[in-house]
């Protein structure tokens, strides 16, 4: 059933509610066949910003005129001044009326928001609401204005931030606006350039995991008509729209912010989607829903300019209990409920997070009340954005921010800047929680489909069941995701659907009875999902087929494991909640680090050949207080590794006791039995043998990092080189101090190590040595010192064997400044050697704000009408005449000269820290000195 | 920062270079660098440092110009004929850059003067036609410590090699002394394509750049061959000799000889 309102009823609402504020506006709407055209406004007798009642005599009078006029009641309605147009716990308390619709209006952020509700047994069953033209045509125009029914309420600038993307689009299309330009605006909107034929991935925000089965449609109707008629599911709760074309962008935004939804802060420096548990509200083992924190936090934030302007991006995650399914505790902000003296509150962890330095979140406090959880989320923003590390984006996660200072120190900041946050006002957070009596989950009651595909679940409240959707890697049709939202409509009282962390669906509030239904429903639909078997348990980043960062082809690998396990006698539901997790390399984007079984793509060497592999690491679990990531096992051959998996998944099914989780059964085995598990797969045969080791799943060639350009090969390279180094240190102790061919076998691994990083991959001797010179020593980045080291083994490579002889110190004193070397490098493979670090004021909460404003310490030099290339070669000789660490400004023209100069001065390994438009024709950009 | 307007537009394409900058322009500004030779060699050389602003360019050569050398050395043109070497390559040079100090010698390389001028310089380039003028050349730059730029031509091929005396290989040590009088026919007899100088006096020109920039890797403890009609480049590891009469252990050259050897007759 859906509820119809008159435009000029809607209207009079908004007037009534704005009216009573600070307080709830209340009344009655009546007409007849669902469809409301006459508004009662009636007295708050409670005079209240939280609840409201009506006075009887108003509510009589207003009763008998209905009847008078032939109408009917068909909704009670009031207003939540400031906060979300959801039934908070104290309205569902007082909603006794049977056969109405409550109607609740948000006007948050001055902007109406409105949905209906059919209580039933303590629970919000959400009801459509829609606004219906009032029939008179000048009036009808302005009722195209449509209520958003999301969640989370749009930021109030959301449309202008629209338009100005439009403007921006525009530019572009017309080459008025450089494309590194409308990058930097267009990332922190949600949009990505994906790496194939300049087509984009919008990247939507779906707090907490919540859609409105409207919202989803909306989202398949975008795909099907601007992309690729697929949407993916990420490991944020996200929804993606992929292969859009720039054009489309602003239409698309339109058409999102149209349906409740928006991409803004989808990527860059930014907020990004706020995650809970997708079970909360329904889960048996939760202290309380904690989904309606995400969307309070969510709407408070999104609407803070400050949110997207920060060092790096910012994590948020809600999870109800200690199980801790939102993985709050590898978030950069993570919230676990619990409850003092009965009322609800958080248990916080700050810096957490996966990358190539993983990391599990320090407690930042142990209780906070729940009204504190908007002004917690804003004090660790603020922190965050004076404390990250702006100068090198390698390190500007929160998370280094505690590794620089310490737990300690940042708790001391926390409690002083939360002082002043409340001295500022921030609000309280008026998400009213019940604390309710956990229970054990119970199993599933049925799991259906190939390779249990579909799974029903008990769900706290007594009738009704959740119904899990497992999809292949995330990946669903546009016209099954719109199928979906249909059934969840029939189905699902709530008419909502929820994105899982693991990439998959849930449907809840699905009454017991209906469940034979639903099967047969799904079953006989022909969903993509249900054939897609093990497939469906997997979660796997890109990869090396569309990532820069990737080493491995990991969905290939992905799907081959799948296609061994379905071979296989496994029933992959031994795994229960947990996913198999496949990153293409050491960055975590497939969450390997915390996950039951992980694998991450890696290059081994073997006969100076490259052998794609994974290395495999198990045991993470991510209940509170134990907290941990997975522990490294050792690596297999890509090639070996659907054998390697379908003989782990082979011992956990005969070995697991009692529906364990992987994790506990690695716990009783051992780490020991795995790493022999893994010995058992590891052997690489020898190329003549079989050359398929040597090349990737779904490759033809051998695996080569060779012609990829710098920083294409990934960091998972930070492997191979440390067993370079590492081979270069055995070589040079087991070598006499006098003999020259163990020292050249030293040598060799050494100067090897760090070509991989340039792209470079060979086997020959000499170009190893000339493109380490090339590479290293004409740089700089390797002291000169060392050139009659690299003469001598020339000599020795052309026949004088006695030519390295006692050189044994200066081999040491060489792999040595080649692994400090190794230190500084980050996952994009630049280096930073210290030499520039030192100079770099070590309080980086000072020196920031520097590099963003240019001033007493920025010198200036104004270039414009200067062509190129003598602009840069005489804001280069200003440069020369600095010190490294300083700043210099530069006016440069549009067109040619912003787009070459700053280019050349990161050709020449400086830092472009800003660059901004200053007028049509002239930019100011800021250069730091490195070198 | 020394440049003048002038100058940093003159040597902007140098300056963008990461391995110059304005740096490196001041440090070519102040380098110093001796043509032993004005002639196929000598003439590239000295026409390239000169545009790169080389500071100061020293040239030594006792002979006037003739028609014959016209064919290949390009400092000198048809209305010098007859003139001073020296005269004519000082005009080329200063024509090209005015920032160039230009000194002449009009003399021959001699064991008297050698390491009175030498001293002086920076880098040495050898661009003399003979063999008695090389090994003195190679000679005069060891006991000066003087780094230099060997080269030699003849018909198709060329081959050069930079020496840092007592660091890296030398002449001598390859080869110990000067040819038998006839065993190796000199220029007159044998030919010389003319484009070959401009080739191999240019590599002459980038190692003593590289030099005073202190940039890349010299050509040392190599000697380059270049081939001009199979058009190939080799490189060849050259080893420094311990028997080596100059710069070996027990070295029998211990001050400036001069050695009998007829000098090639075609000028």
């Amino acid at each position: 059933m859906t509820l119809e309102i008159d435009s000029s009823v809607y209207e009079a609402m908004i007037l009534a509610s704005n009216k009573a504020l600070p307080i709830e506006a209340c009344g009655l709407l009546a007409g007849s066949d669902g469809r409301a055209t006459k508004l009662y406004e009636l007295t708050n007798a409670d005079a209240s910003a939280k609840h409201f009642s009506f006075l009887p005599e108003e509510q009589f009078a207003a009763i008998k005129d209905m009847r008078s006029c032939g109408m009917e009641m068909l909704a009670i309605w009031h207003s939540h001044p400031d906060t979300p147009a959801r039934m908070s716990e104290e309205d569902l308390r007082l909603a006794l009326t049977p056969g109405v619709v409550y109607v609740i209006l948000s006007m948050m952020d001055g902007l109406p928001a409105m949905r209906g509700f059919e209580p039933d047994e303590g629970v919000a069953i959400s009801v459509p609401v829609e606004i219906v033209s009032c029939g008179v045509k000048s009036e009808a125009d302005e009722c195209d204005v449509k209520a958003p029914r999301s969640f989370y309420s749009l930021p109030a600038d959301l449309s202008e931030d629209i338009e100005q993307h439009a403007a921006d689009v525009a530019r572009f299309l017309d080459g008025d606006l450089l494309p590194g330009v409308l990058k930097a605006r267009r990332v922190p909107r949600g949009m990505y350039e994906q790496r194939q034929d300049g087509t984009f991935m919008i990247r939507v925000r779906v707090a907490g995991g919540s859609l409105t089965t409207d919202q989803a449609r909306a989202l398949a109707d975008l795909s099907r008509e601007f992309g690729n008629g697929k949407l993916h599911v990420t490991t944020r709760q996200d929804v993606q729209i992929h292969d859009v074309d720039i054009k489309d962008t602003p239409d698309i935004l339109r058409r999102l912010m149209d349906a409740g939804l928006s991409s803004k802060g989808g990527g860059g420096n930014t907020v990004r989607n706020v995650t809970a548990c997708p079970y909360a509200g329904t889960c048996c083992s939760e202290l309380f829903d904690v989904t309606p924190f995400s969307y309070a936090v969510t709407q408070y934030l999104i609407g803070l300019p400050g949110s997207y302007k920060l060092p790096r991006k910012y994590k948020i995650a809600f999870s109800g209990c200690g199980a801790d399914c939102a993985l709050a505790q590898v978030n950069d902000l993570g919230f676990i409920a619990k409850e003092k003296d009965g009322a609800p509150g958080f248990a916080l962890y700050v810096g957490g997070g996966m990358g190539a330095k993983s990391r599990t979140g320090d407690t930042l406090d142990a209780w906070v009340p729940a009204k504190d959880v908007i002004r917690v989320a804003e004090t660790v923003r603020r922190l965050f954005d004076r404390m990250g590390d702006r100068h090198n984006r390698q390190r500007a996660r929160l998370r280094f921010v505690l590794d620089r200072i310490g737990a300690e120190a940042f708790r001391g900041d926390y409690r002083d800047e939360l002082k002043r946050v409340e001295a500022d006002s921030v609000p309280d957070c008026t998400v009213e929680a019940a604390v309710r009596k956990p229970e054990k989950q119970t199993p599933p009651e049925e799991e259906f489909g190939a390779g249990g595909s579909v799974r029903f679940m008990r769900q706290r409240q007594d009738g009704y069941a959740m119904v899990r959707i497992y999809t292949p890697m995330g990946f669903i049709l546009s016209e099954e995701l719109a199928r979906l939202a249909d059934t969840a409509d029939r189905f699902s009282s709530e008419r909502a659907l929820r994105t899982v962390q693991v990439q998959d669906f849930l449907l809840r509030y699905v009454k017991e009875e209906d469940l034979p239904d639903l099967k047969e429903r799904l079953v006989g639909e022909d969903y993509d999902f249900i054939s897609a078997r093990a497939l469906n348990h997997f979660i796997s980043c890109a990869g090396a087929s569309t990532c820069r960062m990737g080493l491995c082809l990991s969905r290939n690998a992905t799907e081959a494991c799948a296609d061994a396990i379905d071979r296989s006698e496994i029933d992959l539901s031994i795994l229960g909640d947990d996913g198999i997790n496949i990153s293409g390399c050491a960055n975590a984007c497939g969450q390997h680090p915390i996950a039951a079984i992980g694998f991450h793509g890696v290059t081994q060497r073997k006969g100076g050949r490259l052998v794609p592999s994974y290395r495999v690491s198990l045991g993470a679990q991510h209940v509170e207080p134990e907290a941990r990531l997975s522990s490294d096992m050792g690596a297999v051959p890509a090639r070996a590794l659907p054998a390697f998996l379908v003989d782990l998944l082979k011992e956990f099914q005969a070995g697991q006791q009692d529906r364990e989780g992987f994790a506990c059964f690695y716990d009783r085995m051992g780490g020991e039995h795995f790493k022999a598990l893994v010995k058992r797969h590891c052997e690489i045969p020898e190329y003549d043998d079989n050359s398929d080791f040597y090349r990737d799943w779904g490759s033809d060639e051998d695996f080569s990092l060779a012609g990829r350009g710098a920083g294409e090969c990934g960091a998972g390279v930070f492997e191979l080189i440390k067993n370079d180094i590492a081979e270069a240190r055995r070589a040079v102790l087991s070598a006499s101090a006098t003999e020259g061919s163990g020292l050249f076998g030293a040598l060799l691994p050494a100067v090897r190590a760090l070509l991989i990083t340039r792209g470079i991959d060979t086997v020959k001797p000499e170009e190893i040595f000339s493109q380490f010179a090339g590479h290293f020593m004409d740089t700089g980045l390797v002291h000169a010192e060392y050139r009659s080291l690299l003469t001598r083994a020339e000599e020795y490579m052309a026949g004088e064997t006695g030519s390295l002889d006692g050189t044994a110190k200066e081999v040491s004193r060489l792999i040595d400044s080649i692994d400090a070397l190794y230190s500084t490098l980050d996952s994009s493979l630049q280096f930073h050697p210290s030499t520039v670090e030192d100079t770099v004021a070590p309080d980086v909460s000072q020196a920031a704000p520097e590099a963003q404003d240019g001033n007493a310490g920025t010198v200036e030099i104004d270039l414009c009408g200067v062509a190129c290339p003598m602009n840069f070669v005489k804001a280069k000789l200003r440069l020369e005449s600095m010190q490294i660490g300083e700043m210099l400004g530069i006016v440069l023209d549009e067109g040619e000269p912003v787009r070459n100069v700053p280019e050349s001065f990161r050709g020449e390994g400086q830092e472009v820290v800003d660059m901004a438009r200053l007028d049509g024709e002239h930019w100011r950009v800021v250069i730091k000195k490195k070198r | 920062m020394n440049l003048t307007g002038e100058q940093v537009e003159r040597y902007s394409r140098h300056i963008i270079l990461s391995e110059v900058g304005g740096r490196g322009q001041e440090q070519l500004l102040a380098g110093r660098v001796l043509l032993v030779g004005a002639g196929g060699l000598g003439s590239p050389a000295g026409l390239y440092l000169a545009a790169a602003g080389v500071g100061t360019i020293g040239v030594i050569d006792s002979d006037v110009v003739d028609l014959t050398n016209l064919q290949r050395q390009v400092l000198h043109g048809t209305s010098d004929v007859g003139k001073p070497k020296v005269e004519s390559a000082e005009a080329s040079m200063a024509e090209i850059n005015p920032d160039v100090q230009i000194r002449t010698y009009r003399e021959r390389l001699t064991t008297d003067n050698a390491s009175e001028i030498l001293a002086d310089y920076d880098f040495i380039i050898d661009g003399t036609d003979n063999f008695p003028s090389k090994f003195l050349v190679a000679d005069a730059c060891h006991f000066a410590g003087k780094p230099y730029s060997h080269a030699g031509i003849l018909r198709f091929e060329g081959q050069t090699i930079t020496v840092l005396p007592g660091q890296t290989t030398c002449y001598r040590c390859v080869f110990k002394q000067a040819p038998p009088d006839g065993a190796v026919p000199s220029c007159s007899q044998a030919g010389v394509l003319g484009v070959l100088a401009g080739v191999i006096g240019s590599i002459q020109a980038t190692e003593a750049v590289k030099f005073l920039l202190g940039i890349g890797e010299l050509l040392t403890g190599r000697l380059l061959v270049y081939d001009a009609l199979k058009m190939k480049i080799r490189t060849i590891h050259v080893n420094r000799n311990r028997d080596c009469p100059l710069c070996g252990s027990n070295p029998t050259i211990t001050e400036l000889i001069e050695e009998a050897q007829p000098a090639c007759d075609l000028k």
